[in-house]
């Protein structure tokens, strides 16, 4: 049958049909452009990675936060030395020194005063001792005095 | 996933489709192959996507071809293939995949020519220094054939074009294979009609 070449390309060529096969051979599909399958695996790619920018966003807003609150509270405290002073003294070990205005005496925070407002000053003297004013109390000589107010003695003790 | 699982059947008649003495016929095994290969998609294989592209790029190219100028096709089916590649999902049920890609390409068709301004075509004649030898000019029966009913103009030029036989066109397009039979009897007939007195012009 005629038809059949047209049907299935089986049987006589029907010339015409041929002919027309011919010309149109250059519009045939050709694959020219790369395989989809690649790209699409690359937009994947991306997409799995852009699923989280927002959180990624979030997480850079509250690190800037995070860190902008820890300097500006950093500036405050500079601002204010005997809060530091005072910061530093509690965050020191027990009976660590720093230096006074005077010299020949040192400051460090009494391990046995609970008050922690209470600045133990001592000689040098009493400084070596530290540690061992259980042992041998007759050594210790300190003098307490209030921080707010330097001048007021608060107390004054000698043992032995 | 369900909708895959609702093929099971298939699946389990097609496991014999890799045995020589198989008794189950080819289109069976031609279904599960496509489901195969629309489930390993839906998951993002994009080598399956590829083997989905090379079997069904043809298709869409005639298809288009029927209704867009050549110089546009391939940019409209790589088109196709990137709204399948987003609306795969949107398939309810794959063994009727090839009806529904045919409909995304004809949408594309109709879209392409609502925003795209009127052009036409320029003869091989002038584009080619070949031309002038061939007695028939391509461009030119192409716009013959484009002006036949669309379901004689796609037919003709999946069969004439793309080099599909009538039984590929069927199962590729979903269509049942008489009425693509009835189709390229038809169209032929009025492009005989047409090229004729074309000719006596």
């Amino acid at each position: 049958m005629k038809d059949d070449y047209l049907w299935d390309g089986s049987g006589e060529p029907d010339p015409e049909v041929k002919q027309l096969e011919e010309a149109f051979s250059s519009l045939r599909f050709e694959m020219k452009a790369p395989p989809l399958g690649n790209v699409f695996n690359h937009v994947r790619r991306q997409r799995s990675v852009g699923r989280y920018y927002p959180t990624l966003a979030v997480a850079a807003a509250i690190t800037i936060a995070v860190m902008a609150g820890a300097l500006l509270t950093r500036i405050n405290f500079k601002a204010l030395p005997d809060a530091s002073i005072t910061q530093s003294y509690k965050s020191e070990p027990e009976s660590q020194l720093i230096h006074s205005q005077q010299p020949n005496q040192r400051e460090f925070v009494d391990p046995v005063a609970k008050d922690t407002d209470l600045i133990i000053r001592a000689d040098k003297r009493d400084v070596q001792l530290r540690g061992k004013r259980s042992k041998n109390k007759s050594d210790n000589f300190v003098r307490r005095e209030r921080r707010q107010d330097p001048s007021t003695v608060v107390l004054l003790e000698a043992f032995g | 996933m369900q909708k895959f699982e609702a093929a099971t059947e298939l699946f389990l008649v097609a496991e014999n489709c890799h045995q020589e003495d198989s008794k189950v016929d080819t289109r069976t095994c031609a279904q599960h192959r496509l489901l195969s290969l629309l489930e390993a998609v839906s998951r993002g294989d994009g080598d399956a996507f590829n083997q989905l592209y090379k079997l069904y790029a043809p298709m869409v190219h005639g298809i288009l071809l029927a209704r867009v100028p050549a110089k546009d096709v391939d940019d409209l089916v790589q088109e196709v293939f990137i709204t399948v590649h987003t609306k795969l999902k949107s398939l309810r049920e794959p063994l009727a995949f090839g009806g529904w890609l045919s409909t995304l390409a004809r949408n594309h068709a109709h879209d392409f020519h609502r925003h795209s301004r009127a052009t036409e075509e320029i003869p091989q004649s002038l584009a080619s220094p070949r031309a002038p030898h061939s007695a028939i000019d391509a461009a030119e029966i192409m716009a013959i054939i484009r002006s036949l009913p669309d379901a004689y103009s796609e037919t003709l030029t999946l069969r004439l074009v793309e080099g599909l036989t009538g039984p590929e066109i069927a199962e590729l397009t979903g269509l049942t294979p008489a009425s693509v039979r009835v189709n390229l009897s038809r169209g032929m007939k009025l492009l005989r009609e047409k090229l004729r007195m074309e000719k006596r012009v």
